[in-house]
């Protein structure tokens, strides 16, 4: 953990100096990650892909305020965190607009899906019953071993509060594992 | 049993996170039975989208990159035209001046100005030097005189 912050320290540093080459590495290394925690915020293939595009760049503009005492990749998550709860809420803002452009033009011209197709090989079906904090606290919990307060750190909340989250989460997905194993019975 | 449900209706009933939390930590966390009400990590881990799922398919360097020199072409224009403004105003400006200046009406000065003339002038005996200023007001005209 500690060699792994050094890196990035270095690469940061060296990003910092000029080199653009530096954050490539860094995008490398997170890409994979960052991609990951955005489909489990988003559900959408598309919509995190481009929440972790803006992100990068958004970290990469920022970049001479992140204090090197920290984590690079928690610092990044909540810049990415932040940038998918926007999303999620420009989508909603769209998504009443669509409702409303529906129901006063109903003979109007097609309009796109706001949801486009998955990514076959993903199922998020069971993530889109929780919500997005829920699904991030869960996510963060169960594939990269965050404690509660790490999930706190990224949601900008209290340890508390983080913990109801997750805690939400494992009850729902529960009810939704046992309520399909009971349909496939 | 009951107690643990009912702690668990209140922990959904409740619309205090801080209230929520102490029922976890009181309870919810450490009861056997309430935990089996909640998924595991394991069945949390296979519902959730891991990195591995992902792979190593990810690559944001090109869309970044390209973003990054759009990002500087885009500031070297805005600089540029910054300067083209600034050339434009300060020309826009002299021509105004120069236009106004000959349209402007000349001073007129009065042709029958009081032809005013001081013979060696003196300051107690000793001579001295007299200077005339004559003023737009054909009524004022001022006499200096001082020591030589």
């Amino acid at each position: 953990m500690m060699i792994d912050q050094r890196e990035d320290n270095e690469l940061i540093t060296n990003c910092l100096q000029g080199n653009a080459g530096a954050y490539k590495e860094i995008m490398d290394k997170y890409g994979g990650y960052a991609m990951a925690v955005a489909l489990n915020i988003l559900t959408n293939f598309q919509d995190a892909e481009d929440a972790c595009q803006e992100a990068f760049f958004k970290a990469f503009q920022n970049l001479n305020q992140f204090d090197t005492g920290m984590s690079f990749k928690n610092w990044f998550y909540v810049l990415l965190y932040h940038h998918c709860m926007d999303h999620i809420r420009k989508r909603k803002r769209f998504g009443h607009f669509l409702g409303r452009f529906k129901n006063e033009h109903p003979s109007s011209v097609a309009l796109p899906s706001s949801c486009p197709p998955q990514n076959p090989t993903m199922e998020p079906a069971f993530l889109r019953r929780l919500s997005p904090k829920e699904r991030i606290a869960l996510y963060l919990w169960s594939q990269e071993g965050y404690s509660g307060a790490d999930i706190a750190s990224v949601l900008g909340c209290s340890q508390g509060t983080a913990y109801v989250h997750l805690y939400r989460a494992r009850v729902k997905l529960k009810s939704i594992l046992t309520g399909k194993k009971h349909a496939t019975l | 049993m009951r107690h643990c449900k009912i702690i668990r209706i209140l922990f959904k009933l409740c619309p205090f996170i801080p209230w929520r939390y102490a029922f976890l930590e009181r309870h919810l966390l450490h009861c056997p039975d309430c935990l089996r009400k909640a998924a595991d990590i394991e069945e949390a881990r296979s519902a959730t989208i891991s990195k591995v799922q992902i792979g190593e398919r990810m690559d944001f360097w090109p869309a970044f990159s390209n973003r990054l020199s759009l990002k500087a072409k885009k500031e070297e224009k805005r600089f540029r035209p910054l300067w083209r403004w600034a050339a434009g105003t300060a020309g826009l400006l002299a021509l105004t001046g120069v236009i106004l200046m000959t349209l402007s009406p000349k001073a007129e000065f009065p042709d029958q100005a009081v032809k005013l003339r001081v013979n060696n002038p003196k300051i107690y005996d000793e001579p001295a030097q007299a200077i005339i200023f004559q003023t737009q007001d054909p009524n004022w005209t001022f006499v200096w005189v001082e020591k030589r």
